[in-house]
């Protein structure tokens, strides 16, 4: 508000450049009047110290990020913003490890009693941050809040259909379940909320999690402090300030000038080494799960051709765009169950880059060179505005004409884009899925009973022997069972070829060399902030 | 000397789009990852971008787009507003209080707000971004014309041609227009710069001509990531839409300092 305030008054042909030194410099040689000096020279702090925010105390890690969180209440939150920072406030039954392990949290242990019944035991002497104490009426609570018919929550289907939640005890938390459903222990990764907890959730939030929230000013910052009394330790950082800036040139130079301690993804590739080379920061990266794709449309004459998917799959020349365009920051993948997933299979049918081979495939397919420099297949791609994509469309158009495709670029605002996807109104498209854990997600993406709007199978694959086998894997009981099957899932796909998945980014952070013992998660999670420290001294 | 700079610098703008091919030293939209973001060399005066592209080449093949949605627009705004304000001047009363209101309409909706919402709804691409450019740009030609045309009613070759008989269509075309063409013209050079911003502005937003298409906007746009390490990205398009809109104006002025009898 004053930064305008102090901004109208400036001659009315300077606008708020926001490098003050620069603007100082032009504006005193432009204008001579001493009035006009003495009216800057009155403005001119102000305006400075309109533009300077208080600066955090010390022992509170500034984190610059692209948009603030969309809800704060961790049942529905779905952008990658709010989950991250829910996981901060709230804590789990289980959580994901560094490795993607489960590993218990607010749960002590878990025990199957018959593929229907769970039994899962709580830790003694559990506390929200208003004091209250934390029990297994709160978890039942969490749980049938998630799975009730009304909720609007993603993690719905994840916890199978729940027949029933039982509290013995105060520590003891009994769930049967209607049918088998394997993946129920990955399910149980959601924050607890107090019981009873409402929508005024989302606003104010009361969890477990190592820190508790103090503020929120959406666009502005979200300010969160330490939780004393954490079950696993009260963290040594005193607080954490998410600072909203839309911009990434001006998340980087912020980190650049200390005023912030860390930047995580998106980062472009291309500016981290600039960035690793200044002064007090340091650039890390770690394996990720989010795994980018092309997808098709199998309503289309052309694409429902599984030599058609192959040919291009050959046309596009990952290894030179994961290298070259994304630096090395992207480990190109056959598999949307990327590694270090445990369920990851190996030996899948690969797709070197070989332009021959496509044009090889595309005339088996019945789309023979037509001469004359014209295309054999014209397709169209749509993609978003962002440029990053915009990119990489480009390097997927010219990769194409090689083979003989022309592919016809329609870059669309976001909201009109991702309706077209939804409703299967497109060819071709890329997009990223991110947060991969449990391999029941494929389920969710080429189910034939998951196409939109029960699902997200938005080309409309339909496979009756691939239907089949992801039924049972969620139906089988023991590890080794699921691995099977979900490991010739994959090869099915590989063949298949729905999507052709193109690489798993991977997570980078430009970081304040203060900052000590953070760690990467591949699924972005800043779990790690609840035992990270800043050092002292500049 | 206005005249002559715009012109000159006009000039060289419009050689480079119409012989685009001729200038270009490389094919804009060849592409070698290997080269990513090379500094300037003697081969490459201005560098290559993200995907290996000579930047020279992208930007003088991008005036071809800045040209093209300039002068299309201002061609159908200007037939578009003559024609509104010269009937309403013409014919007057009612039906001129009519279409004063429609303009009144037009001009009060914000241009660039309106051509985005208009985008969304038709999707992105050269064409649209015409139409939608073209959808309130006629007002101020209408405005003025009117106005023109209404001083220009009242004086005695126009009495005497009425007296001549000649119909209403004869005396807008023969009488009233050619004398109206000088303003006409300079709304027509300010118009100009305008709408070559403002293609530049939606192409940065990534709604007008398509990758890998290049145009000056969207250079802009893909050159925003690099500013901290590559400058050069979105420096020289920049430049370019700056000198050209520049040059436009100057033309514009230096117009308007010959024609209009008042001012001189």
């Amino acid at each position: 508000m004053e930064k305008s305030k102090a901004g109208t008054a400036l001659p009315p042909n300077t606008d708020l450049f926001p490098l003050p030194v620069f603007h100082h410099a032009r504006l005193l040689s432009g204008y001579n009047s001493f009035l006009m000096k003495c009216l800057i020279g009155l403005l001119l702090p102000l305006w400075i110290a309109a533009c300077t925010p208080a600066p955090p105390p010390p022992d509170t890690l500034v984190i610059a990020v692209e948009t603030g969180p969309a809800t704060l209440d961790p049942r529905i939150a779905t952008d990658a913003a709010s989950v991250n920072v829910c996981r901060l406030i709230y804590a789990p039954l289980f959580r994901r490890d560094a490795q993607m392990r489960l590993v218990p949290q607010l749960a002590e242990k878990l025990e199957m009693k018959d593929p229907l019944t769970y039994v899962i035991t709580l830790r003694r002497g559990l506390r929200f941050h208003t004091g209250a104490p934390l029990t297994a009426e709160d978890a039942r609570y969490s749980l049938l809040s998630i799975v009730d018919e009304k909720s609007a929550s993603p993690m719905k289907t994840s916890l199978g259909e729940v027949a029933d939640v039982e509290t013995p005890d105060p520590l003891t938390l009994v769930v049967r379940l209607k049918k088998p459903f394997a993946p129920f222990e990955a399910g149980l990764t959601f924050g607890i909320v107090p019981h009873g907890a409402g929508k005024e959730l989302a606003r104010n939030p009361v969890g477990a999690g190592p820190f508790r929230f103090v503020s929120y000013e959406p666009g502005d910052r979200l300010t969160l402090a330490r939780n004393p009394d954490y079950m696993y330790g009260a963290p040594r950082l005193a607080g954490i300030v998410l600072k909203i800036v839309p911009d990434e040139t001006v998340r980087l130079l912020e980190l650049k000038k200390h005023n912030v301690h860390l930047v995580m993804n998106p980062i472009t590739p291309a500016v981290l080494p600039w960035l690793g080379a200044q002064n007090g920061l340091v650039v890390k990266d770690g394996a990720g799960v989010n795994v980018s794709y092309l997808g098709f449309n199998m309503r289309d004459p052309a694409l429902k051709n599984p030599l058609v998917r192959r040919a291009i799959a050959h046309a596009i020349d990952r290894r030179a765009i994961a290298a070259r365009l994304l630096k090395g920051l992207a480990d190109p993948t056959e598999t949307l169950i990327a590694p270090p997933n445990p369920y990851h299979a190996e030996g899948l049918s690969q797709y070197p880059y070989s332009p021959e081979t496509a044009r090889r495939l595309l005339d088996e397919a019945g789309y023979p060179d037509p001469g004359g420099g014209r295309p054999r297949l014209t397709l169209t791609f749509k993609t978003s505005k962002n440029p990053t994509r915009r990119t990489q469309a480009e390097v997927f158009a010219e990769n194409l004409a090689r083979a003989g495709i022309a592919l016809q670029i329609k870059s669309m605002e976001w909201g009109a884009f991702f309706s077209d996807i939804k409703g299967g109104n497109f060819q071709m498209y890329s997009l990223t899925w991110v947060g991969i854990a449990d391999p029941d997600i494929l389920h969710f993406i080429f189910h034939s009973s998951s196409i939109p709007p029960a699902g997200a199978n938005r080309g409309g694959y339909a496979n009756p022997a691939l239907d089949r086998l992801l039924e049972e894997g969620r139906s089988a009981s023991d590890e080794m069972a699921r691995k099977r099957i979900y490991g010739e899932v994959q090869r099915l796909l590989a063949e298949e070829l729905p999507f052709v998945t193109l690489w798993t980014g991977r997570n980078v952070a430009a970081m304040d060399v203060r900052l000590k013992g953070f760690v990467i998660y591949p699924d972005e999670s800043l779990d790690s902030l609840a035992t990270a420290w800043l050092e002292k001294g500049e | 000397m206005k005249l002559k700079a715009g012109l000159s610098l006009l000039a060289f703008f419009g050689a480079l789009a119409a012989a685009a091919p001729l200038f270009a030293p490389y094919n804009p939209y060849a592409q070698d990852l290997l080269c990513s973001l090379d500094a300037p060399t003697a081969a490459h005066p201005m560098g290559l971008d993200l995907l290996g592209r000579d930047i020279l080449s992208r930007v003088i093949y991008g005036a071809r787009v800045s040209f093209a949605a300039g002068f299309a627009v201002i061609a159908v705004n200007g037939l578009i507003g003559i024609l509104i304000g010269g009937v309403a001047a013409v014919w007057g009363g009612r039906m001129d209080v009519l279409l004063m209101r429609v303009v009144d309409v037009a001009q009060a909706f914000p241009g660039i707000l309106l051509a985005i919402a208009v985008m969304a709804v038709l999707g992105p691409g050269f064409g649209n971004l015409l139409i939608a450019l073209c959808l309130t740009g006629w007002a101020g030609f209408a405005r003025l014309t009117r106005g023109q045309l209404l001083s220009l009613r009242e004086r005695e070759y126009v009495t005497a041609a009425v007296a001549a008989g000649a119909g209403k269509w004869r005396i807008l075309t023969r009488h009233l227009l050619p004398n109206a063409a000088a303003p006409l013209l300079v709304e027509a050079a300010f118009g100009l710069a305008s709408v070559i911003v403002a293609e530049a502005g939606l192409s940065f937003l990534g709604l007008g001509v398509q990758p890998p298409a290049p145009s000056w906007g969207s250079m802009l746009n893909e050159g925003r990531a690099f500013l901290l390490i590559a400058p050069r990205l979105t420096v020289f398009p920049g430049l370019c839409l700056m000198l050209l809109a520049l040059a436009v104006t100057l033309v514009g002025e230096a117009l308007r300092d010959r024609l209009d009898v008042k001012r001189r």
